[in-house]
């Protein structure tokens, strides 16, 4: 269902790149998660999903579909966050998308301490914080190729689009 | 011709008669008496010409490797096939016959296996599988359209009359042919492709259809052959349902054959913990009697030793011991390097017997052309249907080397020599076109696919090893995948993984491998030790190089300790360097730097969770266990929880609340680098790589300590091995105490470093700091024009240390209460060990490091020196305890 491919299209309107049958299927997954029926998801409503709660970054999932910030999903972020995901989005919003995912504080740069966060997530304690800050900084000192000591979306795009990884951002909805 | 010469020699040499009792002689009359000198070349003929077959293929690869021009643009096939033909030839002109053809009862039973033995065994699992589909395509569709358009457009041939008509064949006898010849040979797409380096996906897609199709092209041609043999008036309708369903009996059967085996494969290694030696034997015992088996039941062999090879790999590579890995990986590779020359090498030199082989310019010609034109269209058909589902279209680029790659060979050949030549009349013929064809495709398709991969700037594989980066987003990407994925609540493709993954870890895990293998939560502490142990050997040799080439001897010093000394060193400051936050220095010591890489790679392997959908991926090189994987589960779920109610109490702006918890530890950190600077600086700057570095610990716990305790010595000398401690342990103390301490500091750039207890109270801190410490730095120092000098001098600053006051034990109690319980066991990871004897410091280290401990008499017996390299002596440790491997290594984290 996910592999890879790099179909670039830039968005006709709203990011969506997807058809009606597409917005119906979502807007099912949509409605079957909005468990109160707000018309929103809360990271409650998030969590309800076995699966979820075991996903190390979900809340960071959450955070960057909530675009406007208010801690809910609503049907319009839900529609746009997955939308990065489609085939037909380019590679430019996949990045951003990874991309947001360690900037925390959305001020366009991922700093020592967003990268350490999201590490944090994803080893838990598996490793000591020691070695975690050593990666992190390893991570940021090969980024960072203005030596600002934080990692702009340029920096991050260049090392990333190069290992294309943005290839493996794909969903097949 | 030599048997013949040798057969000559043969005659009994016989001196005078001495002594009756004689076998008689094959030649000649019984002669009594003892011969002083015999010839007994016929019992040891067969396995004499085989070994001087394999013999002589070698040096041929040998001669052609002696010139790296002709193999950059030659493919070793071709020179080989060539070397054939020259060998038949001369064969031919002195035997009068021909001699030494490629047998296909040889080459099916000996030659064929080891080569699939060892792709399947070394296929990169993830790659195939994540491939399959079009991988399975091109096998099963791919040549069946192959075979039967070819055959049916070299029947339309003989039809229009462009076949000779001595070419006695009809509509089956072309499909019989079509059969055979369609198959893609993955003998002749391994050796072309290996040479070529297309990027991976390219190549997973060609050598697994050359593989895989393999089932289709037994069915195809005994199906063919049987309806040729029964005629093809007598064929009914059930026999066309018959050959359909012995498609799925033999392919599956053959893959099931492969499955059982493997599993009885990782079976019987799970027990050979005690005789290790056997080990290798094993894996290709029951991989070999696998392809038996299935040869035996007429299944598709090379189906049954590629799952064999798929299915045991993961099971097998944890149970047996680093160095059967070792042996099985080499005895494979040369085994199927020796089949593999010595195939082409007699391809070569059957083509030359004439009397097998009939020409029919009309049907080789139309032949050449068909396969060519056939398994284009073929590809660019699947290919569109496959890009339709596929993410990653196939482009143009690929599909002309797919097309290009459908190398043909030996499979073909000792298929078409297997063909009865009564029931098929126009065998012959069919001969001479196959060597035709295979001959074709392997040299001239063989020869040009370099340039045109080349040409058509096909992506090419990179070699570079992942790199951290890659590593960590790769990480991170999956784990959004896997959570849009179920945000937006859609299942499919990776279910089924996800449940084997389950499966898996619940039973199979649990039955195959032994318990020790099972329990090691990752083998990144494997790799790791096994890194640490190359990078020792690597700098041994540096490390003596560089003390001979200035003259210089350490006199006090056993040599195996300087060198020892001098590797770990070198180590330390390479890794150290490399862990600068100068960008500089990174990019002048790139050894360094890509050494960090690979341990910050298996660090991130061990230690990242795995996501959900890489399980599968993963497990062939990281298993997890099963509470490894409830154990994150768990972990990940209660972190969710934990920000949740964080972020409950806290405002949405507040999300720097989670934000400012790791600060604190990073101040720390920071601030044991001050300590670490200040040190270093406060003496003429020295290496600030390895002063500025931070211990990494792991211990490993061995492997042998499963459940007795008087496991063998010799098995502990035998897997077990060194231990490198690239720095004195009150550093890391020192870390952990600092790390604690430094919750006071706010932010770690803003502040400048200041001084810590330990600086203020250790008196070494001020003006020594030229002088060594620690064993690494000592040896870190420059060496001194005049050696011995240098090291009096550090002899006697090391032991103006031995009075220090008791300096860290009071910062060790004055620490504020730890607020991570992650770091507190840092130093009970630490094994109370000596320096095994074998490795004694030289005295004045030894001497140094004992005062050291001596003089903060508080401090843990930790505080010791650790042996730089040696066995663990485990005669200290009770039995039952676990042997710790304690692998200190130097990671780099100043900013």
């Amino acid at each position: 269902m996910s592999t890879m491919g790099n179909e670039a299209s830039y968005p006709a309107e709203m990011c969506s790149h997807f058809d009606n049958d597409e917005i119906k299927r979502l807007g099912r997954s949509f409605k079957k998660l909005d468990l109160d029926k707000s018309g929103s998801l809360s990271v409650e409503e998030f969590m309800s999903l076995p699966e979820l709660r075991h996903n190390p970054l979900v809340q960071r999932v959450i955070d960057v579909f909530d675009t406007d910030g208010n801690g809910e999903v609503d049907f319009k972020e839900f529609i746009r966050g997955a939308s990065q995901f489609s085939v037909k989005s380019d590679e430019e919003q996949k990045l951003r998308f990874a991309f947001s995912i360690y900037d925390m504080d959305k001020d366009g740069y991922i700093s020592n301490g967003e990268l350490f966060q999201v590490l944090k997530m994803m080893v838990g304690n598996n490793l000591k914080d020691w070695q975690l800050q050593q990666l992190v900084d390893k991570t940021i000192i090969i980024l960072d190729k203005d030596g600002d000591g934080k990692i702009s979306f340029e920096e991050f795009s260049a090392v990333v689009r190069d290992l294309e990884i943005h290839k493996k951002l794909v969903l097949l909805m | 011709m030599l048997r013949a010469a040798l057969s000559l020699l043969a005659l009994p040499l016989a001196g005078a008669a001495e002594q009756p009792t004689q076998k008689p002689e094959s030649l000649g009359e019984p002669l009594p008496g003892l011969e002083l000198f015999r010839w007994q070349w016929h019992e040891v003929e067969a396995p004499y010409l085989v070994a001087l077959w394999i013999l002589v293929a070698s040096l041929a690869k040998i001669v052609f490797h002696l010139s790296r021009k002709v193999t950059s643009l030659v493919p070793e096939s071709c020179l080989l096939i060539l070397l054939g033909l020259v060998l038949g030839g001369i064969v031919l002109a002195v035997a009068k016959k021909a001699e030494y053809q490629l047998e296909p009862g040889t080459f099916f039973l000996f030659l064929l296996p080891p080569i699939v033995l060892d792709s399947g065994y070394f296929m990169p699992s993830r790659l195939f599988f994540d491939n399959l589909g079009a991988i399975l395509t091109y096998a099963v569709v791919g040549t069946l359209w192959n075979a039967f358009t070819t055959g049916a457009a070299l029947w339309g041939l003989q039809q229009a009359g462009l076949v000779a008509p001595r070419v006695q064949a009809g509509l089956l006898d072309f499909l019989l042919f079509g059969s055979l010849i369609s198959a893609v040979d993955p003998v002749a797409v391994l050796a072309v492709f290996e040479e070529v380096h297309v990027n991976e996906t390219l190549f997973i897609i060609v050598f697994g259809e050359s593989l895989l199709n393999d089932a289709v092209t037994v069915v195809l041609y005994k199906v063919c052959n049987s309806f040729v043999e029964m005629g093809s008036a007598n064929v009914q309708a059930t026999d066309y349902l018959k050959g359909v369903a012995s498609l799925f009996v033999v392919s599956l059967g053959g893959a099931a054959v492969g499955l059982v085996f493997a599993f009885l494969l990782a079976l019987t290694t799970r027990f050979t913990k005690r005789v290790r030696i056997i080990e290798p034997l094993l894996v290709f015992l029951l991989a070999y009697a696998a392809y038996l088996t299935a040869e035996m039941a007429s299944l598709s062999a090379i189906l049954a030793v590629t799952m064999c090879g798929l299915g045991c790999k993961k099971y097998v590579e944890a149970n047996i011991s680093h160095k059967s890995r070792t042996t099985v990986k080499y005895t494979m590779k040369t085994l199927a390097s020796c089949a593999e020359t010595v195939i082409f090498m007699l391809l070569g030199i059957s083509a030359v017997d004439s009397s097998k082989w009939a020409w029919d310019s009309g049907l080789v010609l139309g032949t050449l052309i068909f396969i060519l034109f056939f398994r284009a269209l073929g590809v660019v058909l699947q290919t569109w249907v496959l890009n339709q589902f596929r993410l990653v279209p196939l482009d143009k680029i690929d599909q002309v080397v797919m097309s290009y790659g459908g190398l043909r060979g030996a499979v073909a050949f000792a298929l078409v020599i297997l063909l009865d030549r009564t029931k098929v009349p126009a065998k012959d013929y069919f001969v001479a076109t196959t060597i035709v064809v295979v001959f074709f495709t392997v040299i001239v398709q063989g020869l040009t696919i370099k340039p045109l991969v080349k040409w058509l700037k096909v992506k090419r594989s990179e070699h570079h090893k992942p790199t951290l980066n890659q590593e960590l987003h790769e990480h991170t990407f999956d784990h959004i995948l896997a959570a849009v994925e179920d945000v937006v609540g859609h299942h499919g493709y990776h279910y089924w993984r996800d449940r084997w993954e389950q499966f898996d870890k619940k039973y199979l895990s649990q039955l195959l491998m032994r318990r020790s293998a099972y329990r090691i939560r990752d083998q990144i502490w494997d790799v790791y030790y096994r890194l640490n142990i190359r990078d020792a050997i690597s700098f041994v040799d540096q490390g003596g190089h560089v003390l001979s080439s200035t003259g210089l001897t350490l006199p006090s010093m056993p040599s195996r300790n300087s060198m020892a000394e001098t590797s770990v060193t070198n180590l330390l400051r390479e890794s150290g360097s490399g862990a600068c936050l100068d960008l500089q220095v990174i990019d002048t010591v790139r050894s360094g730097r890509d050494r960090e890489d690979a341990v910050m790679h298996h660090l991130l392997c061990g230690g990242l969770y795995k996501p959900r959908r890489r399980y599968k991926a993963s497990c062939s090189r990281h298993f997890i266990s099963e509470d490894a994987q409830e154990r994150q589960d768990k972990e990940v779920f209660q972190q969710n929880m934990k920000r949740r109610l964080e972020s409950f109490k806290s405002t949405k702006h507040n999300i720097c609340f989670t934000k400012s918890k790791p600060r604190p530890r990073k101040t720390g950190r920071r601030k044991k680098d001050g300590v670490a600077n200040a040190e270093a600086t406060n003496g003429k700057p020295r290496d600030l790589g390895f002063q500025d570095t931070a211990a990494v610990i792991l211990t490993v716990e061995s492997e042998e300590e499963e459940e007795d305790s008087d496991s063998s010595e010799t098995e502990k000398e035998d897997d077990e091995g060194i231990i490198f401690v690239a720095r004195a342990t009150s550093e890391v103390l020192q870390e952990g105490k600092v790390s604690g301490s430094l919750e006071v500091c706010p932010s770690p750039r803003i502040i400048p470093p200041s001084p810590t207890c330990a600086e203020k109270e250790l008196p070494w801190k001020s003006g020594q700091g030229d002088l060594a410490v620690y064993v690494s730095s000592e040896t870190t120092k420059i060496v001194p024009v005049d050696m011995q000098t240098g090291w009096n001098q550090s002899m006697s600053s090391l032991e103006s240390l031995a009075s220090p006051p008791c300096n860290q034990a009071p910062t060790l109690t004055c620490l504020p209460p730890h607020p991570r319980g992650a770091e507190e066991p840092q130093a009970p990871l630490y094994p109370p060990s000596d320096p095994h004897p074998s490795f004694a410091f030289p005295p004045s280290l030894a001497k140094a490091g004992r005062s050291h401990s001596e003089s903060s008499a508080d401090l843990p017996q930790q505080q010791e020196l650790q042996p730089l390299m040696g066995h663990k002596d485990h005669t200290h440790l009770s039995p039952g305890t676990n042997s710790h491997w304690c692998i200190q290594f130097n990671r780099g984290s100043r900013l």
